[in-house]
């Protein structure tokens, strides 16, 4: 039994538990270390009222072994995904859960012993937080020990998204703790020293933090009252809500209203072939490549599929976020991701957080409006796009942009046409490589085709 | 007050209060932060319940919805949404 036991590799600095997979599920074990906060977690109520609100993930107990204090098996989440790959929006609700779970905790005796970002997860469209070992026995007296990790991990990139540059996230990719805070108040416009919330929680903290790193502990006869630690969270709490983006006036964001490559028919003849491919057979997850704004991610959820809908573009992903909850809608989840340099592993031995790749698990892609954009801007040779695509999913529905299409000539308006091998021929020949073709069709009112392939050696 | 403030910046070194729980290291200058504005935050959010206090008072009488605060008291109402109306 212990041979199919995998310690999952980011799972390593609690002393009071750790994840690992079995027979390819994740299990939280949890050591005797944790026993009486896990018992009043369970016992005062708080661990209901959290399932029920959908903040926290549900677990089920099961038969302990060894040393252990108990085995609990998660709720599985179907796609892990991390705060740099989050929209502004997507960040902001998993700093509004954080806040919300830790003071429905201090109401009920307890205190999250730290903040960070990897705690939330996305489950059906929704924030939720996943780790069930980070609530412990609240002592009142003591200041909040996970304050700076919720500054880093929430507070910094979101003020940084708004006021500064929405690209600024990708920092956390940088900086597994969250973006530290003097570099944080570094980058931040001067105006942001007036705001009472950022100019205490970021500037002041971060001075403070320069002020004492010398320090070891205070000494002091004053301590941190229940009043005060629900005032700090409600202080931070008015700080993430104060912070707002408008998501516009980037590359993407109104592609499909500006663009007339796009006739009404044709996009309507694409969305019929894909809705009738998606629904001969079931599939579990579809990756949407290149989303855009989700309008073919939305066909794709028709079917039963869930999907992830991947773009570049960070307006894309908000607006598309925000039309999800405006919709309710539980299948669709967009993310951040340049497909030419996509999230690599970082962490400890790059294995914290994993990579793209090893995150695949759709048996679907979408790749739309897409190729000519790796092929032609990014220099990337058809075969190469092939495999790698390959490497995600089984299946892959994918238009071909041949070179008199409007978008294709644009591209090539300002550059040497050194792409002898970008044409029809030439892309059948390098996806046949790693693909049999099931069907292909030309796109009427348009230069454009649309194929469908599946994985040689898949059957 | 003056006093404590004073404390507060002047430390001493003492011996770590054993804190078996915190695997994370919270860095002494957060700690010393949250310590140096407690009073005043703990003061102005004393401020803002007294006002929900009133303005929930004049909502039971125009007969609008009240307004909760506490995260407990909103599930016996229908959203279980942030508190924070801001």
């Amino acid at each position: 039994m212990d041979q199919n036991k995998l310690p999952l590799s980011a799972s390593f600095r609690d002393p009071d538990g750790h994840l690992f997979l079995q027979d390819g599920l994740v299990y939280r074990q949890i050591n005797r270390s944790y026993k009486a906060h896990y018992e009043k977690l369970m016992e005062n109520g708080l661990y209901e009222n959290l399932c029920k609100r959908l903040w926290l993930i549900p677990h089920e107990e099961m038969t302990v072994e060894g040393s252990a204090f108990k085995t609990i098996k998660p709720t599985q989440i179907p796609l892990i995904s991390y705060p740099y790959e989050w929209s502004f929006s997507q960040l902001k609700d998993a700093a509004l859960l954080t806040l919300n779970v830790q003071q429905l905790a201090l109401q009920k005796g307890m205190s999250l012993k730290d903040a960070s970002a990897y705690n939330v997860q996305f489950m059906d469209g929704k924030a939720i937080f996943i780790d069930t070992l980070s609530f412990e026995l609240y002592e009142e007296g003591k200041p909040w020990v996970a304050y700076k990790q919720f500054c880093q991990h929430f507070l910094a990139p979101l003020a940084l998204m708004a006021k500064t540059d929405i690209r600024l996230n990708s920092l956390l990719r940088d900086y597994i703790d969250g973006i530290p805070l003097d570099l944080a108040s570094r980058l931040l416009p001067f105006s942001s020293k007036l705001s009472l919330s950022l100019g205490v929680h970021i500037h002041l903290h971060a001075k403070s933090q320069k002020q004492n790193a010398d320090k070891t502990q205070v000494n002091t006869k004053q301590s941190f009252s229940k009043h005060a630690f629900l005032a700090l969270i409600d202080s931070l709490r008015s700080s993430i809500n104060k912070l707002n983006w408008q998501a516009e006036n980037t590359e993407w964001f109104d592609y499909y209203d500006s663009n007339n490559n796009y006739e009404k028919d044709s996009l309507q003849q694409k969305a019929k072939i894909i809705e009738s491919i998606l629904d001969r057979k079931e599939f579990k997850t579809v990756w949407d490549l290149g989303a855009n704004n989700g309008h073919f991610s939305r066909i794709a959820s028709k079917s039963s599929a869930q999907v992830i809908a991947w773009d570049i573009d960070p307006a894309c992903v908000e607006l598309n976020y925000l039309q999800c909850k405006k919709d309710d809608d539980n299948k669709i989840l967009p993310l951040l991701l340049d497909l030419t340099n996509p999230s690599p592993g970082i962490g400890w031995e790059n294995k914290e957080r994993s990579s793209l790749e090893e995150r695949a698990n759709a048996d679907m892609i979408l790749a739309l409006g897409l190729i000519h954009h790796i092929a032609i801007s990014n220099n990337v040779p058809l075969p190469k796009i092939a495999a790698f695509f390959a490497k995600l999913a089984p299946e892959l529905i994918i238009e071909f942009v041949p070179k008199t299409d409007s978008q294709v000539i644009k591209l090539l308006s300002t550059r040497a046409d050194i792409f002898d091998q970008y044409h029809e021929q030439g892309f059948e020949d390098a996806f046949s490589k790693t693909y049999d073709k099931l069907s292909s069709k030309k796109i009427e009112d348009s230069e454009r085709s649309l194929y469908h392939f599946r994985r040689k050696n898949d059957a | 007050m003056q006093a404590s403030l004073s404390l507060i910046i002047f430390f001493a070194t003492l011996s770590f209060s054993a804190n078996s729980y915190a695997y994370l290291d919270p860095g002494t200058g957060s700690f010393v932060l949250q310590m140096l504005v407690a009073g005043i935050m703990g003061f102005l959010f004393t401020l803002k319940l007294y006002w929900f206090r009133v303005k929930n008072i004049f909502n039971r009488l125009l007969g609008r919805p009240i307004e909760h605060f506490d995260l407990e008291e909103k599930e016996d109402s229908e959203s279980a949404e942030t508190s924070d109306e801001k």
